[in-house]
């Protein structure tokens, strides 16, 4: 339990089918000591399974956020595969609850560290706790999808304040608006109810359950079914079905007033003074036969609140106010940009910033936020490191993660003349190397002669010194700093000079991490003649037939990689046909590629669309979207 | 309601004993709120109390206080003595399909041969247990795994036979309950006051499993046995049944295919049911699975039974690494009553001379 708690790392596990076991157990983990994995085996365990409710179908994943009450929490990510139904694979990180707060839990809906398969004995790597700060893409991504939830969320909080301490069901909302409904929830009422009810959630949650009784141990303070399960034993939480007509609840007001406040950032002293005169006080304070649910705490009248509320409120203040704000350079998402350490951090934190970078001023912040050594250090992690692990991986996929293959003639006989014929200066090096492994010395022939073809200056003989001075440093720890850091310096000036001499031109366009970036080509938004690659003359108007659901029309966006621009409202022809119109080409990167399109949108997002149009700003585009039609203008 | 009250009883769910009250207040549930509402029923007529009584509870007062609130139906004690049998089996051993293939054909009238019928006691769990298993099980669609930490009983229905009316408990949790070494494990609790358990054994395909041999431990067996043998009743009164699940993939193996074609039973033959017993354990042992066959060494009254709950195997349905699985036939049970009408017949529910000889050696 001690590592769980530990500040410095966060432990994870994986449950599944062990036919070893004959059951659904953990089936790897990072702990030192497998009791510490079975401990919160146990503590997961009922919660471990997705089963259907009714005839609804099993979601094909679901995340879970629990607070133990011992300075220890667990996210937890079940997904629809594994054994059978109801005995499905899962995974946790599981570590001290300062670091897995609800904040960090639900920032991970999406990330990369989620395993969805793990061998059976894998020993799995404790993480470090700098993996799960940040997320401040994520989390924004929440806010931006709440905005379409004010409706259901104006009711959902008006039925938690009617009973602050209960525990909360929310059944028939959709699957993908249940991260950010949490979010809203926390972030719009916490402060609220920590400073007025002296109350303090843990907002835990679970996106998909398929029961809710009293006899389910440790269930999440807040649950989403997808329809109300029958139930034998009693229900002790606050029921919100969406399905059907609201409750009439003496806090509607309170709650849409502290709803807006978190759209708009409005300081939630205005709720309380509007409250003041709507509410009595003594509505809305627990009553005394009604304990405290399970982990949550009533907050004593003279004990401060803590920092953590006052935080929630402040990023609800920033995201109102991003504008305002200058991006630091040691946090946010340029500093998580520089912390990765594999190609799939690195890739995730990219996909993060291109959610995010659809928004102009959000790019705007973030050049402000950069100089040339952290353009330089990016840059470094994408052309020399990110491109050696995939080669490296794209090796080990050949000849075994432990180039266990190579001990076979034909296999070695293969890889020299990989080395001896390819293209790829740093694969034949890297396959040298690992050749180490397997003490075969004809592939490490190969490659050193490949290195002295290319003029390096570095002898055989220096080589085999060096190796000899890594694998006395393996065996002599004290030594190994030293040797390896000499040794990679060498290697990889080698490997680096040898890679930009030998590359092909094109090969070569990357500009090198000193060298000054060229300004992309960007052309006239407002122009008529054309601006972007594929893109005809502006304006252009085009037909296209198609049908929307209902409660859809037809927009019409200049699709430039994956931001959309709007362009306008198209007009109907009768039979399915639709007129649209294509007015201006908006700003984009040298060498990408615009489009045309037609796009069945939600009409209640038609008004926002509009607005965009004239300030040439990148629209998200909404999962309830319909698919790209493409149009000959 | 007054001829039970006071009568000693024990709460099938957290196993205290307690005396029955005998206050008119009985608790009715608010489907809309999904919460008890306490009733006094001293004013309604005789009929009206009856009716509402046949559709009320009486929350346990759990003595122990080691369970969470829980609840039995207010007529629970005005039969004879509950019966309250468990389902012991590894994990995916096929409990829950067998005790829904079960409870399904008890309801379709497959105990009438022995002039006993079916009805429900909990009405309301009943429809749970229906809507959550024998609905889905009768669409042909796989069951769910169940959920770990179960204390609430599967379903409780009322058999009425030469026997008598008998309220009948089931107990379905989830075999890695059963496994579990854990003493504050309350989903297994139900051994303390079972009176009668099925074990569930299945043949498990060598495909599946990578294994070609039986494994040579049955864990949720042995811990069952174990904690049963220590009850201060022992072993000498309980009566055991081993039910053989799956065994539709034993249709061409002897000796299981001459008892899967025979199909349901329409007598008790303490002979034949013997005779099956030890093709059963001829079979078990023939395969190596001996430590299955524990419970047959342990009690006195044990039978063994082949069973097949759904008649064949599911089959995945949907894309790739879609867990669903269907039974591309429809479900066909085969022999799934013959543990339960061993069961009945060892408890006396079922009566006469060929009944009171049924496991016997």
């Amino acid at each position: 339990m001690t590592e769980a708690r530990s500040g410095n790392a966060v432990q994870q596990a994986f449950f599944g089918w062990s036919h070893d076991d004959n059951g659904l157990t953990v089936l790897a983990h990072s702990f030192l000591q497998r009791e510490d994995a079975q401990r919160y085996h146990r503590r997961l365990e009922p919660h471990l399974r997705l089963r259907p409710v009714g005839d609804n179908a099993v979601p094909a994943m679901a995340l879970s956020y629990f607070d133990f009450g011992d300075g220890t929490a667990a996210v937890l990510r079940r997904v629809h595969t594994g054994h059978s139904i109801g005995r499905n694979d899962s995974h946790a990180f599981i570590g001290p609850s300062e670091v897995l707060n609800v904040r960090t839990a639900l920032s991970l809906g999406e990330s990369p560290l989620w395993k969805d398969k793990v061998s059976p004995g894998y020993q799995m790597p404790g993480l470090s706790a700098n993996l799960f700060t940040g997320g401040d893409a994520a989390i924004e991504e929440l806010f931006h999808r709440s905005v379409q939830l004010e409706t259901e969320l104006v009711v959902v909080l008006s039925r938690l304040l009617d009973q602050p301490t209960a525990p909360l069901s929310v059944i028939g909302l959709r699957d993908r608006d249940r991260l950010p409904m949490v979010w809203a929830l926390a972030a719009a009422a916490d402060l609220y109810l920590r400073d007025e009810l002296r109350l303090a959630r843990l907002w835990s949650f679970s996106t998909y359950e398929d029961r809710h009784d009293a006899s389910v141990d440790r269930l999440p303070e807040i649950v989403f079914l997808p329809e109300k399960p029958s139930s034998i034993a009693p229900v002790h939480r606050t029921i919100v079905d969406l399905g059907k007509e609201p409750t009439a609840s003496a806090n509607e007001a309170v709650a849409a007033q502290l709803i807006e406040a978190y759209f708009t950032g409005t300081p939630y002293t205005a709720v309380v003074q509007a409250r003041q005169v709507a509410v009595s006080a003594s509505d809305l304070v627990p009553h005394d036969d009604e304990p405290p649910a399970n982990g949550r705490a009533v907050l004593a009248a003279d004990e401060p609140v803590p920092a953590e509320g006052h935080q929630q409120l402040e990023e609800v203040r920033r995201h109102r106010s991003r504008s305002e704000d200058a991006m630091p350079s040691g946090s946010g998402p340029i500093a998580a940009l520089l912390r990765v350490k594999t190609v799939a951090e690195f890739d995730a934190e990219l996909g993060r910033l291109e959610i995010a970078a659809q928004l102009r001023h959000y790019r705007e912040q973030l050049r402000a936020g950069i100089d040339v050594g952290v353009v330089d250090a990016i840059a470094n992690f994408a052309e020399f490191t990110a491109g050696r692990e995939l080669l490296l991986r794209l090796l080990k996929v050949l000849y075994g993660v432990e180039f266990e293959d190579m001990a076979e003639p034909a296999v070695r006989k293969q890889a020299i003349k990989f080395i001896r014929n390819g293209r790829s200066d740093r694969l034949a090096m890297i396959l040298g190397g690992t050749a180490r492994r397997n003490e075969s010395e004809p592939v490490r022939s190969a490659a050193f002669e490949r290195l002295a073809a290319m003029g390096n200056p570095v002898t055989p003989t220096l080589m085999h010194r060096t190796e000899r001075a890594m694998r006395l440093a393996h065996r002599r720890r004290y030594l190994s700093a030293a040797v390896v850091v000499a040794a990679i310096a060498l290697l990889g000036f080698a490997f680096l000079l040898g890679y930009l001499a030998g590359q092909p031109q094109p090969a070569q366009a990357v500009p090198a991490a000193s060298q000054p970036v060229a300004p992309p080509e960007t052309t006239s938004a407002s122009g008529t003649s054309g601006t972007l690659p594929g893109l005809p003359a502006l304006p252009v108007t085009g037909t296209v037939n198609s049908t929307p659901d209902a409660g859809h029309h037809l927009f019409s966006f200049v699709k430039v990689g994956i931001r959309y621009y709007p362009q306008a409202k198209c007009s109907s022809l009768g039979n399915g046909g639709w007129r649209c119109e294509w007015r201006s080409a908006p700003q984009a990167r040298s060498g990408e590629q615009a489009e045309l399109v037609a796009v069945a949108v939600p009409q209640t997002q038609s008004s926002r669309l509009a607005e965009q149009v004239g300030n040439n700003e990148a629209a998200i585009r909404g999962e309830d979207w319909g698919p790209d039609l493409p149009l000959a203008p | 309601m007054t001829e039970s009250a006071g009568r000693r009883v024990r709460c099938p769910i957290c196993a205290d004993e307690y005396p029955w009250p005998d206050d008119p207040v009985i608790s009715l549930f608010d489907e809309e709120n999904d919460a008890y509402q306490l009733v006094d029923v001293s004013t309604a007529t005789p009929e009206k109390q009856a009716d509402l009584a046949r559709r009320g509870y009486r929350e346990c007062p759990n003595p122990s206080g080691d369970t969470p609130q829980h609840y039995l139906p207010a007529t629970y004690v005005d039969y004879l003595a509950p019966l309250v049998i468990g389902l012991v089996g590894a994990p995916a051993s096929g409990k829950t399909h067998l005790l829904t293939a079960m409870i399904r054909q008890a309801y379709m009238g497959g105990l009438r041969a022995h002039r006993i019928t079916t009805a429900a006691l909990d009405f309301r769990r009943h429809a749970d247990f229906r809507s959550r298993y024998i609905d889905r099980f009768e669409k042909g669609d796989a069951l769910p795994g169940t959920e770990t930490g179960v204390v609430e009983a599967a379903d409780i229905l009322l058999l009425r036979g030469p026997g008598g009316e008998r309220p009948v408990t089931f107990f379905d949790v989830a075999g890695e309950d059963l496994q579990s070494t854990a003493a504050l494990n309350r989903s297994s609790r139900f051994l303390v006051g079972a009176n009668a358990v099925i074990f569930v054994y299945a043949p498990e395909d060598p495909l599946e499993t990578k294994e070609a041999a039986a494994p040579t431990e049955n864990r949720s067996f042995d811990l069952a046995v174990e904690r049963l043998q220590g009850r201060p009743a022992g072993t000498d009164r309980l009566p055991v049944t081993v039910a053989v699940t799956k065994s539709d993939r034993l249709r061409y193996v002897a000796p299981a295919d001459r008892w899967l074609r025979r199909g349901d039973e329409h007598m008790v033959d303490a002979t034949r049911i013997r005779a099956e017993s030890r093709d059963v354990f001829s079979y078990l042992h023939h395969i190596g699975a001996g430590a299955s066959l524990g419970p047959f060494e342990t009690f006195k009254r044990c039978t063994l039974h082949f069973v097949s709950a759904s008649g064949g195997d599911a089959i995945p349905v949907g894309g790739r690494g879609n867990l669903d699985k269907h039974f591309a036939r429809g479900v066909r049970p085969i022999r799934v009553l013959e543990p339960l009408v061993s069961i009945l017949a060892m408890t006396g529910m079922i009566t006469g001379p060929e009944a009171s000889k049924v496991g016997l050696p």
